[in-house]
């Protein structure tokens, strides 16, 4: 397919003199395209206050997020309850606070769990071949077809509800896509100069795919982390809205937000606060994940 | 002196690359007169493409544009205008092909309807008038069953036939100046000298001048009345074509007309020109071409030469510091 | 001509796809741990109903048989009897299946207009206000809690504004705020890939022709690029139907919409095997002649296919 805007219109040389070669000069190119993007730079900084708040959450909590108070049920925000208080007199803001922790674990572990397993079948499927391959390709075409939410809930149907189940489910549904992607880097990077060097040296297969077609993987699975991330948050916030996630005790925030539905005409913030966390860590997520792929790897699509 | 067809004067084109800025064409020169064919020559990368985009002003969605310097054509500096007079120009007066024919033209619309586009909006035909345009101009390139080609999508084509299409499409609006990218390059060889020859006989019919951009210097012995020479975005040699074969002044046009094989000469190893077209971005000081020229003094390395007329003439110039040697007192006329 | 051998293909393909499916979704029961019978029964069944259960339903015949008066039945239309409410599955079926129509149709149609536009308008203008802009609707619009933004719009315009009802589906009206809550993220997802299926398609040698003829920049991008850059997005979008199931499910939750994405969810709640079974074999077979409808269309708007 020819391209007219990088075709003889454009020096050709010029490409070759931008980056050079080696490492250094690609984690600098990234840092210089990344920083570029003023929105992926402020979603960064919004991920690093979620981790610090799961991490010193316990120390920065105005209430206990167990507690309960009856004089105070479902108030409004005011000056001593910023986000207002649920059906149970519990602080609101406490709760989502705790609730980062509960969040992040829950989505991170997910994904990456999905992250080792795609990683592992995508390198012995772009490696190997023959019917491994085709074995792997053809399950992991067969996740791919079904909704992601739909997996889930199946899954989560079969092993009961509860979080570890959801991080099961979560991890299950997000391993076909790392195992594409890592499969597809495995098969151009098998082609590569330095792996037929390897090999003729007398590199077993182990070393060869640790050592050179690895590496060339890395930034293909950070960026599909980062892009990955938002979805798990969500998904398990669904499926603990949909009460097959987190027992409602547990401060998860789709909980939460199940509960305030049925005090949504009197009592909105119940509703909104926990929603609004949500939307703001998934969307800070999605958003780093953009900016990573625009760095990294514009290759794949969004 | 009467006004030329195409007159590029100081023409100056920038790259925006990671930030910064490569001059991809710095200070060209030349003009075309009236059914004149000139030959623009040189390897990839010396801005030969980039010229022709930014005379009709191409460059969008490109990281190009145009930095300095005049393109008049008929009179009008190109330059200045305004998206919609410009519009008027292209295709109209001013019409272009390019290299690929493969993918010039849209692959989900008839070969009619593409033909008949420029037709309507610069000659204001009707449909039924525009169609029968379309098939006259088809006939015209040599596509035999016009009529049922009309109706046919590009993929059903071979590169031959689209080449034609294409310039059927180019010289429906009977443009003064044609501008030709390379047109046989894609293709094959027997299609190449159809194509040329088909190139010959419109430029007689139409009395049309042509910018022809090649690297084929057959091509340019073929068709070329004058020839420029190209060299990282600069010119280093201009001259009518017959001149240039017989006694090329620059180092490089040497260089070129010496590696292209000849018929009856036995040789073991071809002869190629050393090195490597420079990186746009690390320009050597002095004379570009100084790193590969074998008749490289110490004063190329140091200082650019000038473009300068060769014994004096007009029509002849060279930027080489070995043109300027035998520019003895009262060497030439003015 | 070409089309008929295409589409004669796609065609057979989905016949042992089909078959698949009826394989898997039949071994459903099989493969959930426990006693099938039992499953079927009910937590609170005795022994003897078991046993009844296990005659009924024909349980003791070799597997392949089974399979066999299975999709028997199925042919006839009989899938079976709601563990929960004793009702025909079919019935069940078909009296819940409109809505759910409905409600995708509505969500598809406004989501893939909305969502080309915005991602037309990205490409052209690149980098430019507009871009940030669109492409900022789209993150949010994936980035956004689909139960959520529900809940928002119930309070905002039915709650407070008493614009639309809350949930049901008496009237049309009941059906805007869903739509508006499942197209959002087909929307963002068709708004950023048709922005980067244009901006593909306008690097493409025949736009630079385009332009050399003297076409207008209007005509260039949305006659000439647009028809090939739509061809992509089409295929795209059609396929995103399929999907809208796992949103509808959502949204049929927080607005109370009696369509099969809740029976889904309230089936698995209560274990009701038999209208789980049906409904998995809607889903996937739904999927499947989607995958094929879209296929066939591809053929006929892309003309290197429809012509030789």
């Amino acid at each position: 397919m020819s391209n007219h805007s990088t075709a003889e219109g454009a020096p050709p040389s010029v490409a070759a003199s931008r980056g050079g070669s080696g490492s250094n000069s690609r984690v600098r190119a990234f840092f210089h395209t990344f920083s570029r993007q003023w929105l992926a730079m402020a979603a960064a900084c919004f991920i690093l206050l979620l981790f610090i708040i799961a991490i010193f959450g316990p120390m920065m909590m105005p209430y206990d997020p167990q507690a309960p108070d009856y004089d105070a049920l479902m108030e409004g925000p005011s000056r001593a309850h910023w986000a207002g208080t649920d059906e149970y007199g519990r602080d609101i803001l406490s709760r989502l606070i705790e609730g980062t922790r509960l969040t992040l674990a829950v989505s991170l572990s997910a994904v990456l769990i999905a992250a080792v397993l795609g990683t592992v079948l995508g390198l012995l499927s772009g490696y190997y071949g023959g019917w491994l391959d085709r074995l792997i390709m053809r399950g992991s075409d067969v996740l791919f077809s079904f909704p992601d939410l739909l997996l889930a809930i199946g899954i989560v149907a079969i092993l009961g509800p509860g979080l570890i189940n959801v991080v099961i489910a979560v991890a299950v549904f997000g391993t076909p896509s790392f195992a594409r992607i890592i499969r597809s880097v495995t098969l151009s990077a098998k082609e590569t100069l330095f792996v037929e060097a390897a090999r003729s040296m007398g590199a077993g297969n182990g070393r060869i795919i640790w050592r050179h077609i690895f590496p060339e993987t890395v930034s293909s699975i950070i960026v599909n982390i980062s892009m990955r991330i938002g979805g798990a948050i969500l998904a398990a916030a669904s499926l603990s809205f949909l009460g097959m996630g987190a027992k409602t005790s547990e401060p998860d925030w789709g909980a939460m937000l199940s509960m305030g539905r049925d005090y949504l005409s009197i009592a909105p913030h119940i509703v909104y606060f926990p929603g609004l966390t949500i939307f703001l860590a998934v969307l800070a997520f999605n958003l780093v994940g953009d900016g990573l792929r625009d760095a990294l790897d514009p290759k794949i699509k969004p | 002196m009467a006004q030329h067809l195409l007159e590029v004067q100081g023409l100056k084109t920038e790259f925006k690359r990671g930030g910064g800025r490569i001059m991809a064409v710095s200070g060209v020169d030349f003009h075309i007169k009236k059914g004149e064919v000139l030959g623009l020559v040189g390897e990839s990368g010396c801005g030969k493409s980039v010229t022709s985009l930014s005379i009709m002003r191409l460059l969008k969605d490109t990281p190009g544009r145009i930095a300095g310097g005049s393109v008049r054509f008929e009179g009008t500096d190109l330059t200045t205008l305004g998206d919609t007079e410009m519009r008027r120009i292209r295709g109209n007066d001013m019409a272009m092909i390019f290299q690929e024919p493969m993918t010039s033209l849209n692959p989900v619309l008839r070969i009619g309807k593409q033909l008949e586009e420029p037709i309507r909006i610069h000659l204001g035909y009707g449909r039924k008038q525009a169609r029968e345009h379309a098939i006259h101009m088809l006939r015209l390139v040599g596509i035999p069953r016009a009529e049922e080609v009309i109706h046919d999508y590009p993929h059903q084509l071979s590169g031959g036939m689209r080449q034609r299409v294409m310039i059927a499409m180019a010289m429906s609006c009977s443009p003064k100046l044609l501008i030709a990218d390379e047109p046989t390059t894609a293709l094959d060889v027997t299609i190449q000298a159809q194509i040329l020859d088909l190139m010959k006989r419109l430029k007689e019919e139409q009395d049309m001048g042509m910018l022809l951009i090649t690297h084929d210097l057959g091509v340019v012995a073929e068709l070329c009345d004058r020839v420029v020479v190209m060299y990282a975005g600069r010119v280093v040699e201009e001259a009518p074509v017959r001149e240039l074969f017989a006694d090329p002044q620059h180092p490089y046009t040497k260089g070129l007309i010496q590696s292209v094989p000849k018929l009856r000469h036995k040789v073991r190893r071809l002869d190629s020109i050393k090195g490597n077209v420079p990186d746009l971005s690390q320009m050597p000081a002095g004379c570009k071409f100084a790193p590969r020229c074998q008749f490289a003094m110490e004063q190329c390395h140091v200082q650019e030469p000038e473009l300068v007329a060769v014994n004096g003439r007009s029509d002849r110039s060279s930027r080489c510091f070995l043109t300027q040697e035998p520019q003895v007192e009262g060497g030439g006329e003015g | 001509m070409k089309l008929g051998r295409y589409a004669l293909q796609r065609l057979l393909g989905v016949i042992p796809l089909l078959l698949v499916v009826s394989v898997l979704v039949f071994l459903f029961i099989h493969l959930i741990p426990g006693d099938p019978a039992r499953l079927l029964a009910g937590k609170d069944a005795t022994l003897e109903e078991i046993e009844g259960i296990r005659e009924q339903l024909g349980l003791n015949l070799p597997i392949w048989q089974q399979y066999f008066n299975y999709m028997g039945d199925l042919l006839r239309g009989d899938m079976g009897q709601s563990i929960r409410s004793g009702l025909p599955v079919t019935e069940m079926l078909s009296s819940r299946l409109m809505p759910t129509i409905w409600l995708t149709l509505l969500s598809m149609v406004w989501a893939t207009v909305l969502g080309l536009t915005i991602g037309v308008i990205s490409a052209v203008y690149r980098n430019r206000w507009p871009d940030y802009a669109g492409t900022l609707t789209a993150i949010s619009g994936m980035s956004i809690p689909g139960f959520w933004l529900g809940l928002v719009l119930i309070q905002i315009f039915s709650v407070e504004l008493g614009w639309f009802p809350t949930g049901g589906v008496d009237s049309w009206k009941s059906y805007i705020l869903p739509s508006i809550t499942l197209g959002a993220g087909i929307m963002s997802m068709l708004a950023r890939y048709s922005r980067s299926s244009m901006l593909e398609t306008l690097r493409e040698d025949y736009i630079r022709t385009g332009r050399a003829k003297g076409l207008r920049e209007f005509v260039v991008v949305g006659s000439h690029a647009l028809r090939n850059s739509l061809i992509q997005v089409v295929t795209v979008a059609g396929l995103q139907f399929g999907f809208l199931l796992g949103g509808s499910v959502m949204v049929e939750t927080v607005f109370s919409i009696p369509g099969i994405g809740r029976l889904l969810v309230d089936s698995i709640l209560f274990r009701d095997y038999t209208v789980i079974q049906a409904l998995l074999l809607l889903f996937a077979t739904q999927f499947i002649l989607i995958n094929l409808i879209v296929d066939l269309l591809y053929g006929v708007i892309n003309p290197k296919i429809r012509y030789s």
